[in-house]
């Protein structure tokens, strides 16, 4: 490249420098409250939207299980109910085909 | 404040001017406030980075390229959803009726090219960088440097000469 040529790109780029825009008075306490956490509002309203996640999944959960545990308590009764009668499924199975027999 | 606090202000106050006349050059004005606040978010985040193997000014300088061209890619994402609207809504404004058409072309100019090319015609015609400050700024050797600013000079100039009267 030229010179000349490298001349005029410099001094036309010069001329047309983007400007700075002016910096806003309240830039630092932004930083200030993203970085070093100084503002106490915020830090409030987070530990009191984590306290009650908390206790949200504390109250949950055991109901929850409870729940399961009933259920699979009554699953668990109508097992030792079949296996107390070997035979309720001949029954059924009986029953069944005495059905089908009618309807034909 | 802390002693940290302390001295993460004395070096916002001494750093903040430089960080955001950089962004200015490579970003919409509308984006250099938020560009100045991620800089001094990973700087704070990172600190402990820094080794002082290269100068802190260098390192800052590489934070806020890196900052920029994020903040670039947001905006091209955001520039697509929006279906073609223009990235930077200010233009520049001139006096005279001539200035203020070779301002557009300059402007028009250094949009189209890509940002690495962007960045490296900004440090080197705007911030006046010599290629051993842009080689390190941007962590590429010194020959990489000058071969990616001579390209983006020429792809410059097309774009000049394509819009020229």
């Amino acid at each position: 490249m030229r010179h000349e040529d490298e001349d005029n790109l410099r001094a036309l780029l010069q001329r047309h420098k983007p400007a700075v825009p002016p910096t806003p008075s309240d830039e630092w306490a932004k930083i200030q409250d993203r970085t070093l956490g100084k503002n106490p509002q915020k830090k409030w309203l987070a530990w009191t939207l984590l306290a009650s996640l908390a206790l949200a999944l504390l109250l949950c959960v055991p109901q929850r299980k409870a729940r399961e545990s009933d259920e699979w308590n009554e699953l668990w009764q109508d097992d030792i109910s079949l296996s107390a009668n070997p035979h309720a499924y001949d029954d059924w199975l009986q029953l069944t085909d005495s059905l089908d027999s009618q309807e034909l | 404040m802390t002693e940290t606090g302390l001295e993460f202000r004395a070096l916002y106050r001494e750093h903040a001017p430089t960080v955001r006349r950089l962004l200015a050059r490579l970003l919409p004005a509308s984006e250099v406030d938020d560009g100045v606040q991620e800089v001094f978010l990973r700087i704070y985040r990172h600190r402990q980075k820094f080794r002082g193997e290269a100068l802190l000014t260098t390192w800052i300088y590489q934070i806020t390229v890196h900052c920029a061209h994020d903040l670039y890619r947001r905006q091209r994402w955001r520039r697509w959803l929006q279906l073609g609207a223009s990235y930077t809504e200010e233009r520049p404004h001139t006096e005279d009726a001539k200035g203020q058409e070779e301002a557009e072309r300059v402007h028009k100019a250094m949009q189209q090219l890509s940002f690495q090319d962007r960045t490296i015609l900004a440090l080197f015609y705007w911030e006046e960088f010599r290629l051993e400050e842009i080689s390190k700024s941007l962590d590429i050797p010194l020959g990489t440097a000058k071969s990616r600013l001579s390209l983006a000079r020429k792809r410059l100039k097309v774009y000049l000469k394509e819009d020229s009267p």
